[in-house]
């Protein structure tokens, strides 16, 4: 009867371990990230004007023309990193990998020897393509975010321009300076979801890559640090509103890897 | 009675009674006979155009020099004061007249100032002044006294041919439009309702963007005489968008007290023939002021035969790779090759709509497109072997990468890719500055600009874009094509969805065309008939490009048809008349308008001989009292011809196994026996050396529907110098 109950507690206790395991692997899992809780959202995209447009709903507005794609999604439970993936945590998974991409033109062009620069571990990692993020994210058990996702993520259910509400504030995000910061530099800006960084800072990759049969491209969110003057032909990577969005042709890597672009990851 | 009598060696210049009081002054020349009645509405009561003995007044109505209306009561005081001034100088003459007024009711004075030579042309100032006095209390005369309707009704009821036809060519919005008139004559020049017009489609529409304006034709074809209307100056916006207010402001005009106002300065030119000669003069005149330097830089030769282009946005997945990383450049080619006779030309459009993602501008993006600036030099090296020339863009208002220098900037690019040229993005014309940066890498590079440059950028820029907002109908010609022929402008629209009407005045025009069918990530793809279409329009421009690009070039050859259009490209040893039938669809046989018969008169040497490759159907020349015509036998299949006339080359003769084709005398090169694919493309079922003849027999043919087929000599740069058409049967 010892044997069977020292037996039987030492089986309890493995069972124990492993949910401990299980629930600290799935606290690691979700570590960083913030849940948000499902609903149906009411979607509404637009973006301005821009050739290579496919036949979104045309409408005329106070800012001009605009292509609108409006609908209701019905979006289940999900966690979003809080921040952007920042270079310590892409290192991280280099390290892990070994990952190298096929075509390696400007992958992480600004680190040095492998290594981030010198104080810039929670900066967002950047100069990757969507096939670097997609290893990443798949690295970690996490996907891109779908643009539904991540425009709730940013906006909640009020329709707000900005996380912040309507008005824009330069003091809340990083938006036409010199470069990227690390990330969470701007708490007041953060979103009903204490999301942060979901406008400027770096253009965040969405799951939404299309192939039209000519070319590849997807749409990037939130914006960046970079604003871009003087010519309206220049494409808009700078201000961004919560539901606006940029038509990204995916090129060639040494195109597609920038200094502006990063993502974050989602976990359904 | 005394008679003032000058006479000067050639204008005579004649005032009764005399010179200090006339009542009616008489000019003569060799050419012209004007008889102006000096009275209070400054008559002229005959205009004698000489070399065809022929009054261009109706006779017994005599006409104001100037005319004024405005809304008063007393209406029509005219002008009983006149201050009469002739002056002679050697063999030219001027007459001036200060024309006004007693009646205080009318405070304009008209000052007109006429040169005459020995010609049949009136060199005229006109100038209206306000010259109302001050102190005049009555409120409704002071009023109507600055505003007023000129006129130049003697100009405007000009009739030599009373119930003939009459026709106009006149800038109408920013293109020239030559339309008809229909009978009529302005019995009172007061009421503009007498001009009547049958609005139709214009007869042609010619487009020409920039000033120097193209002076307005009047043209009376049953006398073959015309009148030229170039207005140099005025301050007066003439209303030229409606044909009735082309020959005349019409319009009420402001003149202040005290201004004046210049009406018309200008030359009007009475002459035998129609509109073509006011188009050689004022072709003349553009030309004698053109610095053609650039034009005449040895390196710019090879460019001269480039007739189709292609652009594209970089990354579409016909030119780029994404699974290798490469470009597809030689693919590509070698399909448009098989598909259209392929791209001359292709521009590189790397940067934009990508540039202002972050801080790169164009000049660093190419350092990260597929192995860089090396890549995009292989890239030209290898449309250069398959004889494209290779366009870089050029953006000017990109300047995010703050370069002090982007001239500099852009022509070190142009000059480590080796490429042929530069596309200016948004720009209608360049600048000697960027020109000499370029210079520095490559004298020979083309500038290639968006827009249409004017007179003063056509010096610097060599080759634009002929980029109209959205393609008009048919007939329409590019004057600046038959103007300038050295500049080289492509045909180009982005978003029609047909573009046959655009390819149609390419090949009618005779001038290159840009296919553009990826706008920048924005797909308009062609159709299957488009790309048949442009083969064709393709393989004659090549086969034929000595005679297209010769400076001898005749746009709208007069016909005998209503509905044909025809152009002439005149080289020394091809001749080639493009055709367009502007009724082919609407045919009627009860009607019997068909495009059939006697088409055009032409001047051809004996020996000479006519086929339409186009159609691939022969054509016949009839001569009749030494003037030779182009007689069609049978109407063409579609509403495009295209006539060659070239010299008997090669002999060919029937046998009885099929034919022989020989060359009389030692002529190198290649004959070809062209057979047609289902798309009437050319397809070369045999050729061999010139000298060494070729046989060919029934079996050998791939003959066009109606039986025929194609025997051509090509010398050996490549060009078509003579064709035949060989009727083969069934």
């Amino acid at each position: 009867m010892k044997q069977i109950s020292f037996k039987f507690f030492k089986t309890m206790l493995t069972m124990a371990g492993i949910c401990v395991a299980s629930y600290v692997s799935a606290q690691q899992a979700t570590s960083g990230m913030v849940l948000i809780k499902g609903t149906k959202f009411h979607y509404l995209q637009q973006n301005r004007w821009r050739e290579g447009l496919e036949l979104n709903q045309y409408k005329e507005g106070p800012l001009g023309d605009t292509y609108v794609e409006e609908y209701d999604v019905d979006l289940k439970d999900f966690y979003m990193d809080k921040t952007e993936v920042t270079n310590k945590q892409y290192k991280a998974f280099l390290d892990a990998t070994s990952y190298k991409p096929t075509f390696d033109q400007n992958f992480l062009k600004h680190w040095k020897n492998g290594m981030y620069p010198k104080g810039q571990e929670n900066y967002p990692v950047v100069y990757i393509d969507l096939d670097d993020a997609k290893a990443y994210a798949a690295w970690t058990g996490k996907q891109l975010p779908t643009e539904a996702e991540w425009q709730y993520a940013a906006q909640g259910n009020d329709g707000r321009l900005f996380p912040w509400g309507d008005r824009w504030d330069s003091t809340l995000a990083n938006v036409g300076s010199s470069g990227a910061k690390a990330v969470g530099s701007y708490p007041k800006g953060a979103s009903p979801f204490a999301v942060l960084d979901m406008t400027g800072n770096v253009a965040e990759m969405t799951d939404s890559f299309h192939d039209d049969g000519m070319h590849w491209f997807s749409y990037l969110r939130g914006g960046s640090w970079f604003q871009s003057y003087y010519s309206l032909w220049y494409t808009e990577n700078g201000l961004l509103t919560n539901n606006q969005r940029l038509k990204f042709w995916w090129l060639n890597p040494g195109y597609n890897r920038s200094e502006a672009i990063g993502f974050r990851c989602v976990k359904r | 009675m005394f008679i003032a009598c000058g006479v000067s060696a050639q204008v005579n210049i004649r005032a009764v009674p005399n010179e200090q009081n006339p009542k009616v002054i008489y000019i003569n020349n060799d050419s012209l006979s004007l008889t102006i009645q000096v009275n209070d509405r400054l008559e002229v009561s005959s205009l004698l155009y000489k070399p065809a003995n022929t009054e261009m007044l109706q006779a017994g109505k005599p006409m104001p020099l100037v005319s004024i209306d405005n809304n008063w009561t007393l209406n029509n005081v005219g002008f009983g004061l006149q201050e009469v001034t002739i002056k002679r100088s050697g063999t030219t003459a001027r007459l001036q007249i200060h024309a006004y007024s007693n009646y205080t009711e009318n405070p304009f004075h008209l000052l007109i100032d006429l040169g005459f030579d020995n010609s049949a042309s009136i060199a005229a100032d006109i100038k209206i002044t306000n010259q109302f006095k001050d102190g005049f209390s009555d409120l409704y005369r002071s009023e109507s006294s600055t505003s007023l309707v000129p006129g130049l009704p003697w100009l405007s009821s000009l009739q030599p041919d009373p119930g003939g036809e009459r026709r106009l060519l006149y800038k109408k919005g920013t293109n020239y439009v030559l339309e008809k008139y229909s009978e009529g004559v302005m019995a009172d020049y007061h009421s503009v309702d007498n001009w009547e017009r049958q609005p139709k489609a214009p007869v042609v529409d010619m487009q020409y963007y920039e000033d120097p304006a193209f002076p307005t034709v009047l043209e009376f074809p049953g006398k073959q005489i015309s009148v030229m209307v170039d207005r140099v100056q005025t301050d007066v916006k003439w209303n030229t968008s409606d044909i009735k207010e082309a020959l005349w402001p019409n319009m009420t005009i402001e003149i202040k007290k005290k201004d004046t106002v210049q009406v018309f300065k200008g030359t009007i030119k009475f002459f035998t023939g129609d509109w073509h000669q006011a188009f050689n003069w004022y072709r003349n005149k553009v030309r004698n002021a053109f610095d053609f330097s650039f034009y005449k830089r040895p390196g710019l030769a090879k460019y001269k035969k480039d007739f189709l282009a292609y652009h594209s946005f970089i990354f579409n997945h016909r030119l780029y790779d994404p699974t290798t990383n490469t470009y597809l450049v030689e693919n590509f080619l070698n399909n448009a090759k098989k598909e259209n006779g392929g791209f001359d030309q292709f521009y590189f459009w790397h940067a934009y709509p990508r540039v202002g993602v972050d801080s790169r501008d164009q000049f660093a993006l190419y350092e990260d497109l597929p192995g860089g600036l090396a890549g995009v030099k292989d890239f030209v090296d290898k449309a250069h072997k398959l004889n494209t020339h290779v366009y870089l863009a050029y953006n000017p208002w990109d300047v995010i990468g703050k370069r002090t220098d982007m001239y500099q900037a852009q022509a070190v690019v142009l000059g480590k890719v080796n490429a042929d040229g530069l596309l200016l993005d948004t720009e209608r014309k360049s600048n000697t500055k960027f020109r000499k940066a370029v210079d520095v890498y490559n004298p020979d590079a083309l500038f290639v600009t968006e827009g249409r440059p004017d007179l003063d950028g056509l010096e610097v820029t060599t080759t634009s874009w002929d980029h109209p907002r959205t393609s008009l109908p048919m007939p329409r010609i590019d004057l600046l094509r038959f103007i300038i022929p050295e500049h080289r402008a492509f045909q180009i629209q982005r978003w029609d969805r047909d573009r046959i009407p655009l390819i149609k005045k390419a090949f009618f025009n005779a001038t290159g065309l840009v296919v553009w069918d990826d706008v920048f990530g924005e797909v308009n793809l062609q159709s299957a008939d488009e790309k048949i279409l442009i083969h064709r329009y393709n393989t004659i421009m090549h086969d034929f490009s000595d005679a297209i690009i010769s400076a001898d070039v005749v746009p709208l050859i007069h016909t005998f048809k209503d509905e044909l259009f025809v152009n002439g490209f005149l080289g020394s040893d091809v001749k080639v008349f493009t055709l367009y039938q502007g009724n082919h669809a609407a045919v009627s046989h009860f009607f019997d308008n068909r495009i059939i018969g006697k088409l055009f008169n032409i001047n051809l040497p004996d020996n000479w001989h006519l086929t339409d490759v186009w159609n691939k159907r022969p054509v016949e020349i009839q001569e009749v009292q030494g003037i030779k015509s182009i007689f069609l036998p049978q109407e063409m299949p579609e509403d495009l011809g295209c006539l060659v006339a070239t010299p008997r080359l090669i002999k060919v003769d029937k046998t009885y196994e099929g034919w022989n084709v020989t060359t009389p005398g030692l002529i190198k090169g290649t004959i070809e026996l062209i057979g047609f694919d289902i798309s009437m493309r050319n397809e070369i079922t045999k050729s061999t050396e010139a000298l060494a003849g070729l046989s060919f027999s029934k079996n050998e043919c791939r003959q066009s529907a109606d039986g025929y087929v194609m025997v051509q000599y090509r010398n050996q740069e490549n060009e078509v110098k003579d064709v035949y058409l060989v009727k083969v049967g069934y």
